[in-house]
């Protein structure tokens, strides 16, 4: 099922996909994932994403600019089939003997040239000559939402504020845009989309700001989805509340979009007397961050990956890509 | 099923419509919402811009001139198999679409508007050109409260404009009266009328058709009997402003309430399950 992870511009995609690396290679290390779960990317990709990675390693932010970014970062999950008998692992007429289930990830710069024309143009999505970017995005089945949690304002009328407030305004037009492309489908399950909200630099949200809307500082646990939704729907109402609409009104289009997924992505920070800013903070050796969420978000994809594959994969097949 | 929006410039169309989309939101993401919306994309952006002005405390700096089309959802539990099948968009069994209403609207300024107040030109000889307004089963007269007693001209207007739509429309159409700016009233006005300024709750509908009905009387006299054969929902629309550096009046945000513009929230909550129930009901007929 292909997967768009979207986000503005500084909204901390660099670091989502720096932790995302670390969170992959961690992942793995554990000796229950090991045969469970596998990663790849196309070798520019997977060298970009393990070099933002080694940037946190030694306590500096990664460079969004980096040399060797490709303009569209893909990478793929994989998850061991479910598949037992002989029978099912003929797939396609082809014969796996370790089958993992994959899932394809692209990340867009929701601020980019390319998806800035079909917000601009939002009738768009009618033409028969959508470019290749936009038709990418509008095909995804999961919308990965990345949303800066340090955008969070209750200053109205301030420069933040204004920001926030486009980029909801930004979120829900893609929502409609994706809703209204997939309504033209036939089979309901084709139109079944599944959103997931990240929120980003969680721990600079204004702990005020949180007081305000009865929210305690810690975000439940992952594994309290119901506890965890309300939760993170609190947030959206009061400040992405046309994101938060635009999703439960998807199914009038009849297009499903399922309970949304929430994740929160923070690191610690210290400050960094050479570089004179807040820079990552280590912790027995690993930078610390919230790993547990990351982890989380891998398993959620699991499900999905199960369900509905973009393709499969043989285990080696991973190998031999890095 | 079509809405069509009349009122005189500056009656207060564009901010209407916004804050109706604003409680399309707020009523589709309450806790126990039954309700959902949707639009197409490009009324997304349109409109989502309108509403972001007002949300960062600034007029809408363009008006809504296109047509604005919503898809409105009401979730029916104990009738949803029943209506299984007479619509095509979406569901489940217990969540259906029921009305597809398209906001138009119109100014007295426009020249369609203004034709169509020439009683020499009948409605029905141009069909194409009034199309929208001529098939609206749902009217939206908005008046202006804070000029009550200074525009008569929009009773004269918009009563002629009623009585083409009700000579054309052969079905049954639905008025609504909504009382725009109505914390900017002249109190001294409504003393004399032995009214109270503050109007009758919504779920009051006989006092405030009478409270409506003296208003209309002293005011608007010609929309009065336009609508008399009808039954119409009367609702009082504000939001609240405060003064910017200059003395201007803007939209206030209260901060204190959630981040939130402060307006009249229930009365558009009232209006919107109000359109579901004509739409309820006229696909019941059908």
């Amino acid at each position: 099922m292909p997967t768009a992870v979207l986000g503005d511009r500084a909204c901390g995609k660099t670091t989502f996909l720096a932790l995302l690396y670390a969170s992959q290679i961690r992942y793995t290390d554990e000796e229950t994932n090991k045969e469970v779960f596998k990663f790849t990317a196309e070798p520019q990709v997977a060298s970009y994403m393990g070099e933002l990675f080694n940037q946190l390693k030694i306590g500096h932010w990664p460079d969004a600019t980096m040399k060797g970014q490709t303009s569209k970062t893909s990478f793929l999950f994989g998850y061991k089939s479910l598949m037992k008998s002989f029978a099912k692992k003929l797939v396609g007429g082809k014969h796996f003997k370790n089958p993992y289930n994959t899932i394809k990830f692209s990340v867009y710069d929701v601020a980019g040239e390319d998806i800035q024309d079909i917000i601009r143009t939002p009738d768009g999505y009618l033409s028969e000559e959508i470019p290749d970017e936009a038709k990418d995005l509008l095909e995804s089945r999961v919308l990965v939402f990345l949303i800066d949690s340090q955008k969070i304002s209750a200053k109205v009328r301030s420069k933040s504020y204004m920001k926030m407030i486009n980029y909801d305004k930004e979120m829900a037009t893609l929502i409609s845009l994706v809703s209204s492309y997939n309504a033209k489908k036939k089979d309901p399950d084709e139109r079944k989309i599944f959103p997931v909200i990240v929120f980003t630099k969680f721990d600079m949200v204004p702990r005020p700001t949180l007081q305000a809307m009865g929210l305690d500082a810690n975000y439940p646990p992952a594994d309290d989805m119901k506890k965890r939704r309300a939760y993170a729907e609190t947030i959206l109402k009061k400040f992405y509340e046309q994101t938060l609409a635009y999703l439960k009104g998807g199914m009038l289009k009849g297009v499903s979009f399922d309970d949304a997924a929430y994740f929160f992505s923070e690191v610690q920070t210290e400050f960094n007397e050479d570089l004179g800013i807040e820079s990552p903070m280590m912790k027995e050796e690993r930078i610390d961050y919230s790993y547990t969420e990351y982890e989380a978000f891998i398993n959620y994809f699991e499900k999905i990956a199960n369900e509905m594959p973009d393709e499969i994969k043989e285990a080696q097949e991973f190998v031999s890509e890095f | 099923m079509k809405v069509a929006i009349i009122g005189a410039e500056n009656s207060g169309k564009t901010v209407f419509v916004s804050l109706l989309y604003a409680s399309m939101i707020k009523f589709s993401t309450e806790s126990a919402g039954n309700f959902r919306f949707s639009t197409n994309p490009n009324i997304q952006k349109i409109i989502g811009d309108r509403y972001n002005d007002l949300r960062s405390g600034n007029w809408p700096k363009k008006q809504i001139k296109k047509k604005v089309i919503f898809t409105l959802g009401f979730e029916l539990r104990s009738i949803g198999n029943k209506l299984k099948g007479f619509f095509n968009p979406s569901h489940t069994d217990t969540n259906l679409s029921l009305a597809f209403s398209s906001f138009e609207t119109y100014d007295q300024k426009r020249n369609d508007v203004n034709a169509a107040n020439n009683i020499a030109t009948p409605l029905i000889s141009e069909p194409k050109r009034f199309d929208s307004l001529v098939r609206a089963k749902i009217i939206i007269v908005m008046l202006d409260s804070s000029k009550l007693g200074r525009d008569t001209n929009t009773d004269e207007i918009i009563s002629k404009i009623l009585d083409k739509i009700f000579r054309c429309n052969k079905g049954q159409i639905y008025p609504i009266i909504v009382y725009t700016k109505f914390d900017m009233i002249d109190k001294k006005k409504f003393k004399k009328l032995k009214l109270d300024h503050i109007p009758p709750g919504i779920i009051d509908y006989d006092s405030r058709k009478n409270y409506c009905n003296k208003i209309a009387s002293k005011y608007y006299p010609n929309i009065k009997d336009s609508v008399s054969g009808t039954d119409p929902r009367y609702y009082f629309v504000n939001l609240d402003v405060e003064k910017d550096e200059k003395g201007k009046l803007i939209p206030k945000i209260s901060t204190y309430r959630d981040f939130e513009l402060n307006y009249s929230y229930d009365e558009y909550k009232n209006l919107i399950e109000y359109l579901c129930t004509i739409a309820l009901g006229r696909i019941n007929k059908s």
